[in-house]
């Protein structure tokens, strides 16, 4: 087992939870998709997991270096270390984790998601599609047990986006990925399990052979309480 | 009218405006305890009239080329406004924001110390409206100098070249850094010429408080978060931003030095210690401030130049150095 924890409550305001009483246990080498409507929660779980959101209580210290050293995250919004290009932010954070790039794996990454030619360029100068595919390489790259992803698939064109799916799929290998969406395309297409998020809830949670596309629709057109 | 400057009120103020009574209440604070302190001074109208100038064509400029503001007013510029509406809501209230919380305390504490102040404040007034006027101008006009680099061919990371290219793409830090140093330069004769020499140390903290570099993370939100997430930060971020503020400090406290040499007269050689200690306890001070209390519920950038938690720093080295003044003294 992975990650496991139980009765997570998560705040902004104390006393105002967005995240009420959530239970959650990943195991090693899945792919668990969260999908849920605007609002339901998804980014907050991702930042409090990642251990960049301080309000929360569960008995878990998702700031410890020791989780921290397990899991890299994509966020949703992110224009981190501009005045880096790709090259040296990739340092960076493999210095971060104390890690040594494999050179022919990004090779290949940066190949499938057509992102080449903007190696050299200063992040703060890609396009946003570009800026995502920098971050996603880096994870990809990484190969640590958790890989959380944000919405990944917002901004990436129709190849890149194939490609993310491809990967994401393939990350079995290191570990598992743990990543938000509200393309139900995305979900289905790669994961093996599916958490329908729901008010700071899980709602309903579809394993395997049930993952289908009209079933988690509705679910999602089922009107709120 | 009223609607556009209501929006962008909300902007500067917060939702219901909040920033309006906390900075009223501040400016009342800092009246209130130089008033109370019965110390008077006769500043003369022309320095007043400069600083007024200064600060407020300086905050100006800082909130127009800041990309938060550029990212705020983008919405409202692609709607089909009157040009001449908008300038003159959004004029509105970034004066009033300007006034409630930087130039208004320089009157403030006028008022608080100066003797004859009416016409300090009708001085005041003026040089507050025209520099406004002329920093809205220019600042609105002026497209923001982005720094381009065409291609970058290093492939290591180096987080000071990071933090320097930060530095160039946003010119108020070097601006300001570069003002700090000036004003070394001239600290040296004031507290020389007062013939207190063993208050040299004062001049050292006064050197280190170049407070703008201590919130380059807090400044880009997204990169604090992402460094918060990253482990091993202490190596790759702590120490490289730590060694860019104790040069600044080490150049700062360098210049007072010399300065001091050529105008005043000899230093003692443990002063040259001191203040390569006061530039290094200051640069990791405030770097560990800045890693571990990061400023991120700001709303207009420019308010992070002002903030309190930005002179605990400051205000530490500054104990010190009165502290070490009366020891040697």
């Amino acid at each position: 087992m992975l990650l496991d924890f139980n009765d997570l409550n998560v705040w902004y305001r104390k006393g105002s939870p967005v995240i009420r009483d959530l239970s959650l246990t990943l195991g090693e080498h899945e792919v668990v998709g969260l999908i849920g409507l605007n609002g339901a929660g998804k980014t907050t779980l991702i930042n409090t997991i990642t251990g960049v959101h301080k309000g929360y209580s569960g008995g878990v210290n998702f700031a410890d270096r020791d989780f921290k050293l397990c899991r890299y995250t994509v966020f949703s919004e992110d224009t981190s270390f501009q005045f880096y290009s790709f090259n040296e932010y990739l340092s960076h954070v493999f210095a971060s984790y104390g890690k040594e790039a494999d050179a022919e794996c990004v090779s290949k990454l940066a190949k499938g998601f057509g992102f080449e030619q903007y190696r050299t360029t200063l992040i703060r100068n890609l396009s946003t599609g570009n800026r995502r595919k920098a971050y996603l390489i880096t994870g990809f790259a990484l190969g640590l047990p958790l890989l959380l992803l944000d919405e990944p698939v917002n901004g990436l064109d129709f190849q890149s986006t194939e490609y993310l799916y491809e990967q994401i799929n393939g990350y079995c290998e290191f570990g598992t990925v743990l990543f938000s969406s509200h393309v139900l395309e995305s979900i289905c297409l790669t994961s093996d399990r599916v958490l329908v998020l729901d008010g700071g809830a899980i709602s309903r949670e579809f394993k395997q052979n049930e993952i289908d596309a009209v079933a988690i629709r509705e679910v999602l057109n089922e009107p709120t309480d | 009218m009223n609607r556009l400057i209501k929006a962008n009120m909300k902007i500067f103020f917060g939702a219901r405006y909040e920033g309006v009574l906390r900075s009223i209440v501040l400016s009342g604070i800092v009246y209130l305890a130089l008033a109370s302190s019965g110390f008077k001074v006769n500043i003369a109208v022309p320095v007043l009239a400069l600083a007024t100038v200064f600060g407020t064509a300086t905050a100006f400029v800082v909130v127009l080329q800041s990309e938060n503001t550029i990212d705020n007013i983008r919405g409202q510029l692609m709607l089909p406004e009157k040009p001449q509406e908008f300038h003159a809501a959004f004029f509105c209230s970034l004066a009033a924001h300007t006034l409630l919380t930087k130039s208004g305390l320089l009157l403030f504490a006028y008022l608080a110390v100066s003797e004859g102040p009416i016409l300090g404040i009708a001085v005041f007034s003026v040089s507050y409206i025209l520099s406004g006027a002329v920093a809205y101008a220019i600042g609105f006009c002026s497209e923001k100098q982005v720094i381009t680099y065409s291609r970058v061919t290093r492939t290591r990371h180096s987080f000071i070249l990071y933090l320097l290219r930060y530095l160039f793409g946003n010119k108020t830090y070097i601006s300001n850094t570069v003002m700090q140093w000036a004003f070394s330069c001239f600290l040296a004769p004031i507290i020389g010429e007062s013939g207190f020499a063993a208050a040299m140390p004062l001049g050292f903290a006064l050197c280190c408080m170049n407070t703008p570099l201590g919130i380059l993370l807090s400044s880009d939100k997204t990169l604090c978060q992402k460094v918060h997430s990253l482990p091993s930060q202490s190596s790759t971020v702590f120490i490289p931003y730590a060694a860019i503020v104790m040069t600044a400090n080490l150049i700062g406290c360098g210049l007072y030095l010399a300065s001091w040499s050529l105008l005043v007269g000899g230093i003692p050689a443990f002063m040259h210690i001191v203040a390569v200690c006061f530039s290094v306890l200051g640069a990791f001070l405030t770097v560990a401030l800045e890693l571990r209390f990061p400023l991120l519920n700001w709303k207009v950038e420019s308010d992070l130049w002002r903030h309190p938690r930005k002179y605990v720093v400051a205000g530490t080295l500054l104990v010190l150095a009165a502290s070490l003044s009366f020891i040697i003294g």
